[in-house]
């Protein structure tokens, strides 16, 4: 059979049947039984790819995942993020759009201490979007800042979607955790510029106000108490990690144990807390780990039919810079990003991008991060971005989509402009892997 | 038939429970392990351990993710649709899923119960016995057909959720 058929036939159901609204994973599964009677030697196919269940999810580079889920959770259930919050607000003084900026730093700090885009827009925009509205602030002052701060938790690490796909790209998943943690700084740093822009030509947007006064005393007790600590955090998980004394698994434990420690030390340990967050942890790792079970003989089924090496051949035969196949698949990622979830994209492109991106010559902790950037910006990408929805959710009733969307788009251009700048400066994303 | 579902319910409940301290389980192998290995010597069978638990994680839980609605869905196409369509659409997925879940728990039942009648065992650092491995997919499976079921004949609707209750990245 043509390569072409064979893609046609699994591209042509999974896609629809996703649209549909099948469950993700039953998707999978309903596509990988058609395409192994079909491709993969019948019933007897079929009968293997349950066998081959376990193994797709019995994988030890995996467990971070539900490690970091839980020390993420941990750390917005006990409320340690209020007292990074309140540490923020107190450095910054009278400055003009003062609670956008603390939205941003707040969230590059929770980013670095959840792996969870969802679970920090929810409680920053939570916390903040009220407050903000009721100063006066705008909306691409209010939302924009939340919605583009929560999609940090995806490169800084630890974060969660690095991890599963350094894990199913067989990409090294310690080099790829490393990787986020300058961009992400940067992505910080275009944020912050972002909004001195946007406050500098509306300064109506951003009201300033009469913050409360606090002495110098004050602001680095603050910092001493509820900042620094959470240092601690960052070091277990990302500096044991560049510094080889643990691997990402060990980090992620180091991790858990770290918060668990700050939550007796803030005396905010309970046991409520506690199962609380393994409950978080069991929804999103159920839910992965079925998905993956499901999808990994969605990608040997690809390969087996002879879909991905035709397609890779018929990509390559373009004679195509390999600067121009990185921009075709950076734009495919994007304009899938506006109608799925990250986890289907990943799911989807890597069987065909991974070897692509090896025939090219490409470093694959430098292309990984490429790609999760790639899949960060459709966590806001109208019609289905999904954090686009969560702020309307916290949204006063009558926002509309248009509105938050709008609010996100100068956010998904400094995500934008920071892939243009690693592709160019690829230092940005390999200095600290590097040292590995 | 309402008995039916809320005895489904009760051990959907119960499996994601146990998957809670599994994940609980998990942590303190993981880091047992790292302290051992730095202090005393490492564990030999954790990793493996843990990668055995990483199954039950994925399989036990799938029960109670279709009844809270965890299960997540693009529905890009679906949102386009007539009302009218959608509904019918819907009840399509229910079947289709129920399907599904019937016909990969009875290849894994069948492969359990082969496992058990010729004593196989999946070699790492210790032997599992395989029947342990297809256990978990057999009872995630089956009751998540159950589960597809309530939603089949009742009128909740399994795209019924508030946005900020959705679980992911």
């Amino acid at each position: 059979m043509e390569w072409y058929i064979a893609l046609v036939v699994m591209i042509g159901l999974i896609l629809p049947l996703m649209g549909l609204g099948v469950p993700v994973s039953f998707a999978f599964f309903a596509t990988n039984i058609v395409a192994v009677s079909l491709f993969m030697g019948g019933f007897v196919g079929v009968k293997q790819m349950v066998a081959n269940f376990g193994d797709a999810v019995s994988v030890y580079a995996l467990t971070p995942v539900p490690l970091f889920l839980i020390m993420g959770s941990l750390f917005f259930r006990s409320g340690l993020g209020d007292n990074v919050f309140n540490a923020v607000d107190m450095c910054i003084g009278r400055v003009r759009a003062r609670l956008s900026y603390i939205v941003v730093l707040s969230g590059a700090v929770f980013a670095s201490l959840s792996g969870s885009s969802l679970a920090n827009t929810g409680m920053m925009g939570t916390s903040m979007v009220p407050e903000m509205l009721k100063r006066g602030y705008k909306p691409h002052m209010s939302f924009g800042p939340v919605l583009g701060a929560g999609g940090l938790a995806v490169i800084i690490p630890p974060s969660s979607l690095a991890v599963l796909l350094g894990s199913l790209a067989q990409i090294d998943v310690g080099a790829l955790l490393i990787a986020g943690f300058v961009p992400g700084l940067v992505l910080t740093f275009l944020y912050v510029t972002l909004i001195y822009v946007q406050a500098a030509i509306d300064p109506t947007a951003a009201p300033a106000y009469e913050a409360r006064k606090t002495t110098l005393g004050e602001k680095l007790r603050a910092i001493a108490v509820n900042i620094i600590p959470m240092g601690v955090i960052v070091f277990l998980v990302v500096g044991t990690i560049i510094l080889g004394i643990a691997s990402p698994t060990e980090s992620a434990a180091l991790g858990c144990v770290g918060v668990m420690g700050l939550l007796i030390a803030y005396r905010r340990f309970s046991w409520d807390i506690v199962w609380k967050s393994l409950d978080d942890a069991m929804k999103v790792t159920g839910m992965t780990l079925l998905i993956i079970a499901a999808s990994t003989t969605f990608a040997q089924a690809l390969a087996y039919s002879g879909a991905s090496s035709g397609m890779i051949n018929w990509l390559l035969s373009f004679d195509m810079s390999a600067l121009a196949m990185l921009f075709m698949m950076i734009g495919i990622i994007l304009l899938l990003g506006m109608f799925m979830d990250q986890l289907s994209m990943m799911l989807i492109t890597l069987p065909i991008f991974i070897p692509i991106a090896k025939q090219l010559g490409f470093d694959l902790v430098w292309f990984g991060l490429l790609l999760l950037l790639s899949y960060e910006v459709g966590f806001t990408t109208p019609p289905f971005g999904l954090l686009l929805f969560i702020m309307l959710g916290i949204a006063p009733p009558g926002t509309t989509l248009k509105t938050v969307s709008l609010a996100a788009l100068p956010y998904i251009l400094c995500t934008m402009l920071l892939i243009v700048l690693i592709i160019f400066f690829p230092q940005i994303a390999l200095f600290l892997p590097r040292m590995l | 038939m309402d008995a039916i579902f809320r005895g489904s319910g009760w051990l959907a409940h119960a499996l994601a429970t146990l998957t809670k301290l599994i994940l609980g389980l998990i942590v303190i192998l993981v880091v047992g392990d790292v302290a051992m290995r730095n202090f005393a010597r490492p564990i030999a069978w954790a990793a493996s351990l843990t990668e055995y638990l990483l199954i039950y994680v994925a399989f036990l839980p799938a029960p109670a993710l279709v009844r809270m609605k965890g299960h997540v869905c693009a529905d890009f196409l679906r949102t386009a649709l007539p009302k009218n369509v959608q509904a019918i659409a819907e009840k399509l997925v229910y079947l289709l899923c129920i399907a599904l879940s019937l016909f990969l728990g009875a290849l894994a039942f069948q492969a359990m119960m082969e496992s058990v009648r010729t004593g196989s065992y999946d070699v790492r650092t210790f032997d599992m016995p395989k029947w342990a491995i297809f256990l978990p997919m057999v009872v995630g499976f089956w009751l998540s057909a159950v589960e597809f079921m309530r939603f089949l004949v009742g009128r909740d609707s399994i795209y019924a959720i508030d946005v900020r209750d959705v679980e992911g990245f």
